[in-house]
């Protein structure tokens, strides 16, 4: 019963420590009033028994007690009922504060959920948007909107009374209509040649030459052509587009903010410099009200670091270790200027990794937006839904080439982007033993031996076979559209109309 | 002999005053008592058998089971379900990519009162639009 009345008084917003004091002065009073009225009592009694005996009496000792005891009586019964009453009350407010918290939450959530539905252009959004939405039971919400790597950031504030409940969320964009097909080979100059191993699940859009088969040494030589699924043809494919230009913004800005790390200075209250070769940077370095940590030189990081509410930035000159302990969670931005090192164990839940050189995944516990010109799979690393592996073509003079490759045993679900500035500059090389679980968006070339489960939309195939080169072919890919999840959703960028949908609560 | 005589008279009439004083006192006593504590029972006792803040936190239980219920089913379906002294309704509103989904509880004795209700906005994704159609 007691800890029940406990549980509303905290439920009300008083500290239960202030409560138990109240109860303890409220305890030692009522004792001092019981001593006080039984050393009256007292008086009285041997005043009266002076009275009888010793004969010096007055009148004013002859008063009796009653009074002061009903008085006594009525404040103790008072007491009781005022705190039957605040009891009430408590339970009444607390209630209320019940609903009330439900109230800002679902505001919060529905703001973000009206925001969503009205954009319908992406050169709007683009532009960062707060929105002011009004609810019911005199609740509204505050919705802001920017970008986070590929994705869209939201940021929702529910206010309901004197209640404020916060809500975010990663946005993605449902596919277009291209990713329907589970491929579109948008080379209007070469056929699309199956050779070996190769199958495709799903819809296959190609140029005016289709899909044949094609014959390797060492290899079965496929009966018929192995799609199961239409085939489309088009004289004049194009390869689908995607707005690069906010992208690679956005990416010159990290660039900024690297460059700017290695200029000396103090910074100002929200900016931890770090200077010294080598740094080691744990958690206890940065107070919660850090926003951005430069570091001039390598680093190692160590410990957990979680942002729900402030992001953070972590810009590095040189390059960046995690130790097997690290955990990275939330809105954490880290960008360095050399490799990036993500050890096995390392758990990422969602950050921008951005490096201008190259990434090397080990672990397999990792959810992240992996951007670099170079990023490498290793065998049994994972990344899991909804990352990103974006290779795009940097800013910076002499840019190192651009690749992403899935080693044996390695898994990827979500996207890749390979934005090569041209077919030959680049490769993205998928082995045997590698699956990608979502889409593969490429303007280069593609050496694909794994696993798809999802799209590849590409404008070239490649692989070399001593001594020839062979474009336009596939000899053990395995691609299924059916197996994708309905749910998937991909960056925003593929289609100017958008759907925008929650890809992840924060 | 003289002094005895003293004490006794002293005595009887130390009795008769005390006795006096103390029934006035006590009839004093008595109707403050009664005028106090008649109102301070009967507030007390309404406060007892009030059951609002109850009743309140179990509409907001059942208001949001009802609204967890239209999210997780996806029954955007108008509907009104009568439980123990509730009446649930449900009320949905159609919009581009949206559905506002509106719950009310009342009081199943007086259901144009209404005791707390819950308001949320869900974005449709395309293959949960079919469902609407």
């Amino acid at each position: 019963m007691c800890s029940k009345y406990l549980r509303f008084i905290v439920a009300a917003g008083v500290d239960r420590g202030t409560f138990l004091e109240w109860i303890c002065r409220c305890q030692f009073y009522y004792l001092r009033l019981l001593e006080r009225w039984y050393q009256n009592m007292l008086h009285s009694y041997r005043t009266q028994m002076n009275t009888v005996y010793r004969h010096t009496i007055s009148k004013k000792e002859e008063a009796g007690f009653a009074l002061p005891s009903i008085l006594f009586l009525i404040t103790i019964l008072s007491l009781a009922a005022l705190s039957v009453v605040m009891l009430h009350y408590l339970q009444r407010k607390a209630a209320m504060l019940d609903l009330a918290r439900v109230h800002a939450l679902y505001a919060a959530q529905s703001g973000i959920s009206e925001f969503l539905a009205q954009q319908t252009s992406l050169t709007n959004i683009a532009a960062g948007i707060s929105t002011e939405y009004s609810f019911p039971y005199n609740s509204k919400a505050t919705v802001v909107l920017s970008r986070w790597g590929c994705f869209f950031l939201i940021r929702s504030t529910g206010i309901s009374g004197a209640l404020r409940t916060n809500a975010a969320a990663v946005v993605g964009d449902n596919p277009s209509i291209d990713f329907n097909n589970a491929l579109v080979f948008a080379n209007p100059n070469h056929q699309l040649v199956c050779a070996g191993n190769t199958s495709i699940t799903g819809n296959v859009t190609t140029g005016k030459g289709g899909v044949i088969t094609g014959t390797l040494q060492g290899l079965p030589t496929p009966r018929t052509i192995p799609v199961q699924g239409k085939v489309s043809q088009q004289a004049n494919i194009q390869l689908p587009q995607y707005r690069t230009a906010e992208l690679l913004n956005e990416m010159s800005e990290w660039d900024k903010v690297i460059a700017s790390a290695g200029i000396n200075g103090s910074g100002d209250s929200t900016t931890l410099v770090l200077r010294g070769l080598p740094t080691i940077l744990q958690p206890r370095m940065i107070a919660p009200s850090v926003a951005a940590v430069s570091i001039n030189g390598d680093v190692v990081i160590q410990g957990q670091y979680i942002r729900t509410e402030n992001p953070l930035t972590i810009a590095v000159t040189g390059s960046v270790a995690f130790s097997d302990s690290a955990r990275i969670r939330g809105l954490i931005k880290i960008l360095a200027a050399k490799q990036i090192t993500i050890a096995p164990n390392v758990e990422f839940d969602f950050p921008v990794v951005y490096s201008q050189s190259s990434i090397a995944l080990l672990s397999d516990q990792v959810r992240a937006q992996l951007f670099a010109p170079s990023i490498t799979f290793n065998s049994n690393a994972a990344a899991r839904y909804p990352s990103v592996a974006v290779s795009a073509q940097s800013q910076l003079p002499h840019p190192p080439k651009n690749q992403i490759i899935m080693e044996n045993g390695s898994r990827l679900e979500g996207t890749m982007l390979f934005l090569a500035p041209a077919a030959d500059t680049g490769v993205v090389i998928i082995k045997e033993g590698a699956k990608l679980i979502g889409s593969l968006y490429s303007t280069a070339y593609i050496t694909l031996d794994g696993s798809i489960d999802g799209t590849v939309i590409t404008k070239e195939f490649y692989f070399y076979q001593s001594p020839t080169t062979y474009l336009g072919w596939l000899k053990s890919a395995r691609i299924n559209r059916t197996a994708l999840p309905k749910s998937y959703l991909v960056p925003p960028g593929f289609s100017d109309s958008p759907k925008l949908d929650i890809l992840d609560w924060l | 002999m003289e002094n005895m005589e003293k004490e006794r008279r002293l005595h009887i009439k130390l009795h008769i005053n005390e006795s006096g004083f103390t029934l006035v006192e006590t009839v004093v006593s008595m109707s403050l008592f009664l005028a106090v504590i008649i109102p301070l029972i009967v507030s007390v006792g309404n406060f007892m058998m009030d059951n609002k803040s109850d009743t309140l936190r179990r509409a907001t239980v059942l208001a949001e089971s009802e609204m967890n219920q239209v999210v997780g089913m996806k029954d955007f379906t108008e509907k009104e379900t009568k439980t123990d002294n509730f009446l649930i309704e449900r009320k949905i509103e159609n919009g581009f990519r949206i559905v506002r989904v509106h719950v009310t509880i009342a009081a199943f004795k007086d259901p144009q009162r209404i005791i707390a209700g819950l308001d949320k906005s869900i974005l449709l994704s395309p293959s949960n639009l079919e469902i609407l159609k």
